[in-house]
């Protein structure tokens, strides 16, 4: 009973924290780990914990790159909003212990602030102080909108980048600035929001006549226009919005920082939620931003809708129309769903190519099987795709898309993951070689993205992973294994034809080991952390090609990942080291390439709020050409309070295939420096 | 601009950043000059007209519809070779093919072009170039791999030329090999497909299209 009154008690306070301004403890915390929130939180649990997590392996760049562009979100911006007295002087003349279970045991020793003590010293809370206090703070009250909060994040990018080893000079040697800004109204009910993108070349030589693809170009536009209503277990959406359908296999408008993707759906949807019952409708056009940050280079492709040619050549996008709806009983849920996509009308080769592609599928969610202990999540999809083209004529084919995955907790310290797909020809794009911003789908993948996986969309298999913790001690073990078979089959009208296990397809093995040693709580004078990686993949021919026989190996990598850190009170370094060593068939060469490529750095923070890093890494994947080996490279970044941050890095970045779920792309190195400053106000 | 990009380069090179050439693949130092010494860009060479052009060809664009910008590049065995030349005014269409010896496609498709392209088409007018413009490991391609190439693949009516200096890299920007395009009787970029091709399906139907036309 005590211990309960007391969480009363530090929740009273924490919410009175929210309101006046967050005390010092809470401001020990980075503020920018408040802010990650992914853009859309229903996007954003429905697309799955493991692309988010493999997205994180992915890069440890990633970051910077998810920090430069956070805030864009409705729920981020919506907890800026709930802020109204983050700009205020916080009202910190008040203490509270470092561990709230010194509340739970009595330790009355902190103080309320003087304002808020009841008459005589007391203890007990002055309610009329605080909601005098709270009246002061009111956000304003708008018709309409209720009580509205407002918000603005700038995300200023200065940057100046050398060769980029692209093949193109013409996109090399220059500087530019990239300014984003960002605007939200939050109302009770009602949310409104806008981005304005803006792009300027500077010191660059300009674009001769005719070589206008390759050259880089300023631009100005409003990127996205969102508006949210939310009222009871409806939700409206319209003009620009993320979206999802299951699990977003069938349907994903999202944003992938590492790839440099970001999709919204310009239309609308609406979506009604209660405990029981549950429907989405949606429709409307692709909006992919049109700087690509990796590139520099504006994609417009399709056309901007919010430009004049808004209606002119509606077969210029993506459309989209589709739907979920689903009734949970007691442990279970059961959803179906479908869309349809009109692909633009493809006319870059000369020639007029039409395709539109059908999905239907249905979902069975069980998230607390046996007690908790078992979570089970299925979900079965059928494409039929149809492609009218000029060079081609008509055809049409199926495809599907299977997925499973089964968590076990054997007990507190031991969890099994199993994972089991089937994809046969889905590919949720026009092509299976289509631009990375016009994939919408998110791929359940069975390998790390670090892996490059390739064929995503014709592959059948599972995983296996298992995790046990030594408790109460700080370290734990990871095991996983995988194994599936993958090919490319791009046009078949017969669903069994094209099979990954067939003779034209690759064998893939990938086994894991992980040792981790945690910080558990809050880190003492003096603590550690540990994390080893390693693994082994091995890809092989199913059928003889390519100067090669069934069996032979194709692809072999040897990878290890060192992660250590110690923390000396506010001061903390970490190390990281990643290794890979690769064997690649060449069929052109007729032997293999062997190749390594990783990366170390030390990184020295204090107080999470400034850090800086200094990072080597290294890549001779393609040693025969003149594109570095070495890429050296440094970053300092400065948080503020309120979730504003600089962010400067000068130096090298090799370049290469990065994919992220389940979508790949070819990036080219960096050379050169940039420096980003993000002000959220 | 240049001078602080050399400044950055050589703080970088102080660091220990890449190869010794990094930062010299500059393809702008390509520029060359024609016969009347008239300077172009990017390699693209105007040359002496053929008997079929009354006017040297603009400098060209890179999508369908626009017209074909010349180039002059090496054959296996060292001859100079330019685009807009008599094989040009004698034929009704011209495939060009760019590849790299470490694009698994480009491979096959290679020794396709000589069997279904050339075989088939060429008595009908229509001309094949393939154009190298890096090796197995990514170098810059020399006569000898040009020769190598050709052997190893039994090529033997395809005209192959090398672009060391990637002088064409205009046509495929996005980086995907290889880059198959076909420029009609007139010079006019007809068809241009990137990536891998579907058992060059589409090509075929392309220049089908384009005789026909």
């Amino acid at each position: 009973m005590h211990a309960n009154a007391g969480r009363l008690l530090a929740l009273l306070l924490l919410g009175r924290a929210f309101l006046f301004g967050a005390p010092a403890f809470a401001q020990e915390e980075p503020e920018d780990e408040r802010t990650t929130a992914p853009a859309d939180g229903e996007e954003a649990s429905a697309d799955g914990t493991e692309n988010e997590g493999s997205e994180d392996e992915g890069s440890e760049d990633e970051g910077s790159e998810d920090e430069a562009s956070e805030g864009e979100g409705s729920e981020d911006e919506a907890d800026d909003a709930e802020d109204p007295a983050a700009d205020e002087p916080a009202e910190d003349d008040y203490e509270l212990p470092d561990d709230l279970d010194a509340i739970d045991a009595g330790e009355d020793d902190w103080e309320l602030p003087g304002d808020l003590e009841g008459e005589g010293g007391s203890d007990e809370w002055d309610f009329d102080a605080a909601l005098e206090h709270a009246d002061e703070n009111a956000p304003p009250d708008l018709p309409i909108f209720g009580e509205t909060t407002f918000s603005l994040t700038s995300t200023t990018r200065a940057q100046y980048r050398l060769n980029n080893y692209d093949g193109n000079d013409l996109n090399d040697d220059f500087g530019s600035l990239w300014e984003r800004l960002e605007v939200a109204m939050q109302g009770e009910e009602l949310r409104l929001g806008a981005r304005l993108d803006f792009f300027l070349p500077v010191l660059e030589d300009g674009c001769p006549e005719g070589l206008e693809e390759s050259c880089i170009e300023s631009d100005i536009r409003l990127e996205r226009f969102s508006a949210h209503w939310d009222h009871g277990p409806w939700t409206v959406d319209a003009v620009d919005s993320y979206a999802v359908l299951g699990r977003g296999i069938a349907l994903s408008f999202r944003r992938l920082d590492i790839l440099g993707t970001d999709v919204a759906l310009r239309g609308g949807k609406l979506a009604y939620d209660d405990s029981d019952f549950f429907f989405k409708v949606l429709g409307g056009a692709a909006n992919p931003q049109n700087l690509d940050p990796n590139t520099l280079a504006i994609i417009d492709r399709p056309a901007d809708q919010l430009r004049r040619d808004l209606w002119e050549n509606p077969r210029s996008r993506d459309w989209v129309m589709g739907g979920e709806l689903g009734y949970r009983l007691p442990g279970f849920e059961l959803g179906a769903h479908m869309a349809r996509y009109l692909f633009a009308e493809d006319l870059s080769t000369g020639f007029r190519e039409q395709t539109d592609l059908d999905i239907f599928g249905w979902h069975l969610e069980a998230p607390r099987l046996l007690g908790g202990a078992v979570s089970f999540y299925g979900e079965a999809n059928l494409a039929r795709r149809q492609v009218d083209s000029d060079l081609r004529g008509q055809n049409s084919n199926l495809g599907r898309a299977i997925y499973a995955s089964i968590q076990v907790q054997a007990s507190e310290r031991a969890s099994l993951a199993i994972e089991l797909k089937d994809y046969r020809r889905f590919y949720v794009a026009d092509d299976v070689a289509a631009d990375p911003h016009r994939v919408y789908s998110a791929v359940p993948d069975l390998e790390l993205d670090t892996e490059r996986p390739e064929n995503q969309s014709n592959a059948r298999g599972g995983r296996v992973q298992l995790d046990y913790g030594f408790l109460p001690g700080p370290w734990g073990i990871s095991a996983a294994v995988l194994s599936y078979g993958h090919a490319e089959h791009r046009e078949s009208d017969d669903l069994d034809e094209g099979d990954p296990w067939s003779n034209d397809g690759f064998w893939l093995n990938h086994a894991t080991f992980k040792l981790q040693k945690v910080i558990r709580g809050e880190p003492g004078a003096f603590d550690w952390t540990f994390d080893l990686l390693g693994g082994y993949r091995d890809d092989r021919y199913l059928g003889a090609r390519d100067g090669r026989q069934g069996g032979d190996l194709h692809w072999r990598v040897v990878h290890g990942t060192l992660e250590t850190g110690i923390v000396l009170g506010q001061h903390s370094l970490e190390l990281s080291i990643i290794h890979r060593q690769e064997s690649k068939w060449n069929a052109s060469k007729l032997d293999f390439d062997d190749y390594v490529r990783g990366s170390a750095s030390v990184t020295y923070s204090w107080q999470g709020r400034i850090r800086g890093s200094l990072i080597l890494a290294w890549n001779d994947e393609k040693r025969g050409s003149d594109v570095p080996t070495y890429y050296p490279g440094a970053e300092l970044r400065v948080d503020f309070l309120d979730g504003s941050f600089f962010r400067a890095f000068g130096g090298a970045q090799p370049g290469g295939r990065i994919c992220s779920g389940g979508v790949c792309r070819d990036v080219p190195l960096f050379v050169g420096g940039l420096g980003e400053l993000v002000l959220r106000l | 601009m240049k001078k602080l990009s050399f400044v950055f380069i050589g703080a970088l090179l102080a660091l220990g950043c890449g190869d010794d050439d990094a930062g010299t693949d500059d393809t702008t130092d390509t520029t060359v000059m024609d016969d009347a010494g008239v300077e172009t860009d990017q390699g693209m060479v105007a040359t002496n007209l053929p008997s079929c052009l009354d006017e040297a060809p603009g400098r060209g664009g890179t999508i369908p519809g626009s017209e074909m910008g010349d180039f002059t590049l090496q054959t296996c065995d060292g001859e100079e070779y330019s685009f807009y030349n008599e094989a040009f005014c004698e034929s009704q269409a011209t495939v060009i093919s760019i590849a790299a010896g470490w694009c698994p496609p480009c491979i096959a498709e290679s020794m396709q072009l000589e069997e279904e392209i050339t075989s088939v088409y060429g008595p009908q007018g229509v001309r094949v170039i393939q154009i190298l413009i890096q090796t197995d490991d990514y170098s810059a391609p020399d006569l000898a791999y040009c020769q190598g190439w050709v052997d190893r693949f039994g090529l033997d009516s395809n005209v192959e030329l090398i672009d060391p200096a990637q002088v064409t890299n205009r046509f495929f920007p996005d980086g995907a090999l290889p880059s198959t395009i076909v420029v009609d009787s007139e010079g006019i970029i007809r068809f241009r497909e990137n990536g891998a091709s579907d058992g060059l399906t589409t090509l075929k139907a392309a220049i089908d299209q384009v005789l026909g036309s």
